[in-house]
């Protein structure tokens, strides 16, 4: 198979490792948790989003349908971070940890439960329609999935970088008391930033569905999706994507050249020796503590 | 010979060189001071020495040893402690623990025998344990001996650190501002501990400081730095005598040499001259001036620890009103249950004659309220623009916005020159600067200082209560100033309030009080005389 | 209302504050000890998992709750104790030594791990133990020689001095259930492991430990080597799970990877932050929650299924799913978890009559960022 084939596909799945890892990016961001739900949020996404435009469901025309979907999510995280995270506002962020473990456990029941445990696909309708780049042929849907990827990566890096309430975000994620102080409403901010990551991750779950067949164990690709949030150096929105398109790419390219029973160790050995050579990641924010 | 000695020290941060060829030398048993402005490398000296930096250039000698090249757990070894300008205690763990660290260099055991606890280890840390008993015996730190670190007052943790330095014996002790946020009279047990270390202890002492009061009192020597470069060495009077350092440092002469920086202070006028001075006397307000904020018998507590114990106080619009009282009588948590941050369990906070105490921060901020917290609060990774820029975050006029930036600027150039530098990466007192520019920012109706001066050279000082007296006069902004160093809050204010383990003990106009007896001697430090046996005057302090 | 008065430094030196607490101790510990006489069979074998765990626990919680190093890969050493303990008995090697052995062989490979991940700290150490842990799942796999590969093992029973110490061996059995061998083995593994613990924390190691937790910067300057200290904590840790993998090995008698997934990994932080970080009893209660929490649904779910004559009653991942909103009940009432709680009571009692229900008010608290070390 030609290797620059490889490279379209892999580039796509990164983007998807990549926007999983937004997620995840974008609330380390704001409150410097790490949400080990948000594999279990796109899948959840994906789901809605399935409800919503497949034929056997509600049969909503695409966007539109993905459009309610994403707000479906965003207020369901939001909900989820009123209701539940924000019992823990200012506690160890350890806490946070293991509430959000056990939350995906319970969000991968509830979707089982309603869903079922078979493999379903999304009516995607651009699926299986492609062109051709010279000899490589680029599918409709991978396509989509980077021109997204790309547009909502520079936008979230625009809004942390520039607007008021980006920078306020990562205020209130370095220092809360800090924050208050300035006025800072940081509990508002936090679920704001939950809301924003689910409609991320319900993104992302559509680019999955829309390239294979969701389950609810699919989340646990966010596992895949913390090496890449890792590489990129965890807080950094481009490092996210970067990282994520590492993974994509090596996945596909270990599978073809490595021999078999080590290929799907690849992309962890790959973090690791990035974390080796920098131990904060490719884009890190880590600095030494002045005394 | 001398037992350490710097030789052309250098080091640069990207652009900016903090400290530039300098080169001095400690004398075995001498107190040596390094002063300067704010940002003039001195912290940084401190960290090439025990080697947290790499220097670009130059060399360190210790007692005999190169240790250009060593490592910061070899420089501990070899007998240099060190204090941290912004405490870095092990926060979860007691004082006695924090203190059996400081014994690390000294471990006689390796860690089979700690797991099996032989009787070498018993002996080791029998001996550990009465070495450190002396060192909480010489800085009466017996009443802490078992508290958690999280729940000091910071004048406790303050001396803790330098306790923790002290039980490693060590050949020389760094102290990086020892008296910064202490009150008058914890400042004079610090001036006394420094003389012990030194005459009893045959300690070397190297020290920075900002306060020349005790500067004056226990140096040998004292090196003047500005802009990473010396300015002036030699006695204490000398150097303060130097114009240099009078300009870039102390401010007018006449202030310098005193333990405040007060001379162009100029007293407050008296509001009212009925109000007297007495426990329990709240009625400052006069009927002219409506209370702004009106605190009710507010009652505030850690866990099972009450720090307020029913507080009632008045700030009037357009006057600033000052609290004074040792570490840990409860200013900062009065402070902290006025904006919101701590939830008092009883009474009531009221802004403007409604009740905001129990809401949510951030629309007690909305109301009006801003605060310079103690400790800075710096968010680390912004840059200082940034930081301005959240200072206003409540504020919806951004051209306005973009003028006070510039106002903040004026007032603080150090800032100026580090617009875009992280502000996890400024200096201590550059951050205070920053924090007090940020609290500006909020274009504030009522503003809560809290030790504003924490840090800072003389000379800023005294342009900070400049800043703070014009505020209050043409723009009318109510403030509530909690201050260790009460002469010039006093002088600032128009009404003091005194707090003592979480009660008003006193009260009246600011005047007033700087006349009282009881306010001279126990918090502006005039003790008639200064001898060691003196040492615990403050006991006489009738409502402890 | 209880105080301690103090006449001699070397009082804090004792393993127990008094003598009332030593009896309390004690009670405890004879409990325990009498559980083959008053536990049915199933139950023995579960808190005979418990104690398993309790070890785990116990190494991890140096590691997370002392040092403050995280690790989302300790299964990996749990694998490393269990293998090695599967080779060396196999090989004939007698179980007193193969035990110890394999304990070690775990503590030198996880203080060979804590080279690289000396200078990660925080998200970065956590996500890049999880790889290891990950990695070696796989590796597991891969030496099919040393591990049966994906079948896996059968491991032999335990003789020690003749006395067979196997998990179903029973010696007296009208009197305690078959198993009670191996639970005793269990238990004292469990108590030498509290007790060295116990001595670590109260000598310049355990200090230095927290030193480093609380502040790098100024252990540093006290004179504590953090790279040393960290590989160490590393190897202790792994000491400790290690051979708690070299008993679960024991009790699983036949085992695979599945055994060390990195899901065990997750459980077994889950288990240390449930019951306190930092803290020993931390680590006991959180092993005991962990442990017997799916036993009591389990037995629940019968119960009530039984009551509502569903029959079999199941819903795949139902006993998870509750498993997990017990979890997110325990950490949202006590985010410090069990021994948090457990402090709480203990004072209440000890202030009786006195105590206040203000004091334990959670009152508002801030953090501020880790990314400054
Ligand atoms: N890690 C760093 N990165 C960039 N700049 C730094 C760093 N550390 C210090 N600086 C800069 O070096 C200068 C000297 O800082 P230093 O902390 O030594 O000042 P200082 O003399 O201790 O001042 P202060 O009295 O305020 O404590 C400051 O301008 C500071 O901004
Ligand atoms: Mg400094």
């Amino acid at each position: 198979m030609d290797p620059f084939q490889l490279l379209v596909g892999g580039i796509a799945n990164g983007c998807i490792y990549g926007l999983v890892a937004l997620g995840f990016v974008l609330i380390y961001k704001a409150t410097e948790a790490v949400n080990f739900a948000q594999g279990d949020l796109m899948m959840l996404g994906a789901f809605v989003t399935m409800t919503f435009v497949n034929q056997e469901w509600w049969d909503f025309p695409f966007i539109p349908g993905f459009i309610l979907a994403m707000l479906v999510m965003g207020v369901f995280s939001y909900l989820l971070e009123f209701v539940i995270i924000r019992r823990l506002f200012g506690q160890p962020q350890f806490a946070v940890v293991i509430l959000t473990i056990a939350l995906g456990f319970i969000l991968r029941f509830i979707a089982g439960a309603i869903w079922g445990h078979d493999p379903q696909s999304l009516e995607f309708p651009l699926a299986g329609e492609s062109f051709h780049i010279g000899s490589i042929v680029v599918g409709y849907d991978e396509a989509f999935v980077i021109l997204v990827t790309a547009v909502l990566t520079s936008l979230l890096y625009l809004f942390f970088a520039r607007t008021r309430l980006g920078i306020a975000m990562q205020a209130s994620s370095q220092n809360q008391l800090a924050a208050y102080y300035m006025g800072i409403p940081v509990k508002r901010i936090s679920s704001l930033i939950w809301a924003l990551s689910g409609m991320t991750a319900s993104v992302a779950g559509v680019l999955f569905a829309a390239k294979g067949a969701i389950d609810p164990s699919t989340g646990l690709l966010g596992i895949k999706a913390f090496a890449a949030a890792v590489i990129g150096g965890f807080g950094s929105l481009p490092g996210a994507l970067a990282g994520g398109l590492i993974i994509g790419i090596i996945e596909p390219m270990a599978q073809f050249f490595a021999p078999s029973g080590y290929s799907q160790i690849a992309p962890y050995a790959v973090m690791l020796l990035v974390l080796i050579l920098r131990p904060n990641g490719l884009f890190s924010q880590v600095f030494q503590k002045k005394v | 010979m001398s037992l350490l000695t710097v030789q052309d020290l250098s080091i640069r941060f990207g652009g900016i060189v903090a400290v530039d060829n300098v080169s001095f030398s400690v004398e075995p048993g001498e107190v040596f001071t390094i002063v300067g402005p704010n940002g003039a490398g001195k912290s940084t000296i401190f960290n090439l020495i025990s080697r947290f930096y790499e220097p670009s250039g130059g060399s360190l000698h210790f007692d005999g040893h190169d240790i250009t090249g060593m490592k910061p757990e070899e420089i501990a070894q070899l007998g240099i402690a060190r204090t941290f300008q912004n405490i870095e205690l092990f926060e979860h763990s007691t004082v006695l623990q924090n203190l059996l660290v400081g014994r690390h260099s000294s471990r006689a055991t390796n860690f089979l025998q700690d797991i099996f606890f032989t009787p070498g280890t018993r002996r080791a840390e029998i001996e550990h344990r009465e070495h450190v008993e002396e060192v909480i015996d010489f800085f009466d730190l017996q009443p802490y001996r078992n508290s958690l670190i999280a729940g000091l007052p910071y004048g406790v943790r303050k001396v803790v650190e330098i306790a923790r330095a002290l039980s490693s014996s060590p050949k020389i002790i760094l102290l990086d501002e020892p008296a910064s946020g202490l009150s008058v009279e914890e400042t004079q047990d610090m001036a006394f501990w420094i003389e012990d270390m030194q005459k009893d202890m045959g300690l070397t002492v190297l020290m920075v400081e900002h306060d020349m009061g005790l500067v004056s009192k226990v140096s040998d020597r004292v090196l003047a730095l500005a802009d990473g470069r010396p300015l002036a060495l030699g006695t204490s009077e000398e150097v303060q005598k130097n114009p240099d350092v009078i300009e870039a440092y102390l401010g007018e002469p006449e202030s310098a040499g005193g333990t405040q920086t007060t001379a162009s202070v100029v007293p407050a006028t008296a509001a009212s001259a009925t109000a007297g001075i007495g426990v329990g006397n709240q009625g400052n307000a006069e009927e002219s001036h409506s209370n702004v904020l009106e605190l009710n018998n507010i009652e505030t507590s850690y866990g099972p620890i009450l720090a307020l114990r029913g507080v009632s106080l008045n700030v009037p619009q357009g006057q600033i009103v000052t609290i004074l009282g040792a570490n840990g009588a409860g200013k900062t948590t009065l402070l902290k249950t006025v904006c919101g941050v701590m939830d008092p369990t009883k009474g009531q906070v009221l802004l403007n004659g409604e009740e905001i105490q129990g809401r949510e921060p951030d629309h007690i901020v909305k109301a009006g309220v801003a605060h310079v917290p103690e400790g800075r609060e710096v968010f680390p990774l912004l840059s200082v623009e940034e930081n301005l820029m959240m200072g206003a975050y409540s504020r919806s006029d951004r051209s306005e916005v973009k003028q006070d930036i510039d106002m903040v600027m004026t007032y603080f150039p150090a800032l100026n020159e580090r617009r875009q530098q992280t502000a996890g990466t400024l200096s201590g007192g550059q951050q205070q600067m920053l924090a007090i520019g940020r609290g500006l920012m909020t274009r504030p109706t009522v503003l809560l200082l809290d030790e504003p001066s924490l840090g800072l050279s003389p000379l800023l000082v005294q342009e900070i209560f400049g800043i703070i007296r014009r505020l209050n006069s043409e723009q009318g902004v109510t403030m509530l100033l909690v201050e260790q160093n009460a002469s010039v809050a006093l002088k600032t204010a128009h009404y003091g309030y005194v707090l003592e383990i979480g009660r008003i003990v006193m009260a009246g106009e600011a005047q007033k009080l700087l006349d009282s007896q009881d306010i001279q001697e126990f918090y502006l430090g005039d003790t008639g005389t200064s001898q060691r046996d003196q040492k615990r005057w403050k006991r006489k302090k009738t409502w402890r | 209302m209880r105080i301690h008065f103090k006449t001699d430094y070397r009082q804090d030196l004792q393993l127990f504050a008094d003598w009332q607490t030593f009896c309390y101790y004690l009670i405890a510990f004879v409990a325990a000890a009498s559980a083959p006489f008053w536990l049915g069979e199933y139950l023995l074998g579960e808190m005979t998992y418990v104690l398993i765990w309790v070890i785990a626990g116990l190494g991890l919680m140096i590691l997370v709750g002392h040092t403050g190093q995280v690790s989302l890969g300790h299964g990996a050493f749990l694998a490393c104790g269990a293998y090695m303990q599967y080779n060396l008995i196999e090989a004939g090697v007698p179980f007193l030594i193969a035990f110890p052995l394999a304990g070690l062989f775990a503590g030198v490979i996880g203080a060979l791990a804590a080279v690289p991940a000396l200078k990660m700290s925080g998200i970065y150490l956590a996500i890049a133990t999880l790889a290891f842990g990950i990695i070696v799942e796989d590796v597991i796999i891969l030496l099919e020689h040393w591990t049966g590969g994906i079948e896996g093992v059968y491991i032999s029973s335990i003789m020690i001095f003749g006395i067979d110490f196997d998990r179903y061996a029973g010696g007296l059995e009208p009197y305690a259930v078959p198993g009670h061998n191996f639970y005793w083995l269990c238990l004292v593994v469990a108590l030498l492991a509290t007790l060295f613990y116990r001595n670590l924390l109260r000598s310049p190691t355990g200090r230095a430990f927290i030193a480093i937790r609380d502040s790098e910067v100024s252990a540093r300057a006290m004179g504590v080597n953090i790279a040393r200290y960290k590989t160490l904590a590393f190897g202790l840790s792994c000491f400790f799970t290690g051979l708690a993998g070299a008993l679960l090995a024991h009790f699983l008698s036949a085992f695979n990877y599945e055994a060390f997934l990195i899901l065990i990994s997750i459980q077994m932080l889950l288990m240390v932050t449930i019951g306190g970080l930092g803290s020993i009893h931390g680590a006991w209660f959180g092993a005991i929650i962990i442990g017997m929490l799916p036993v009591v649904i389990t037995i629940m779910r019968e119960e009530i299924s039984s009551a509502m004559g569903l029959g079999n009653f199941t819903i795949p991942g139902l006993d998870q799913a509750v498993f997990a909103a017990v979890l997110i009940a325990f950490i949202m009432i006590e985010p410090l978890g069990i021994y948090g709680r457990w402090l709480k009571i203990r004072t209440w009692f000890q202030l009786f009559p006195l105590a206040k229900k203000d004091m334990f008010k959670r009152h508002k608290s801030y953090l501020k960022t880790e990314r400054m070390r």
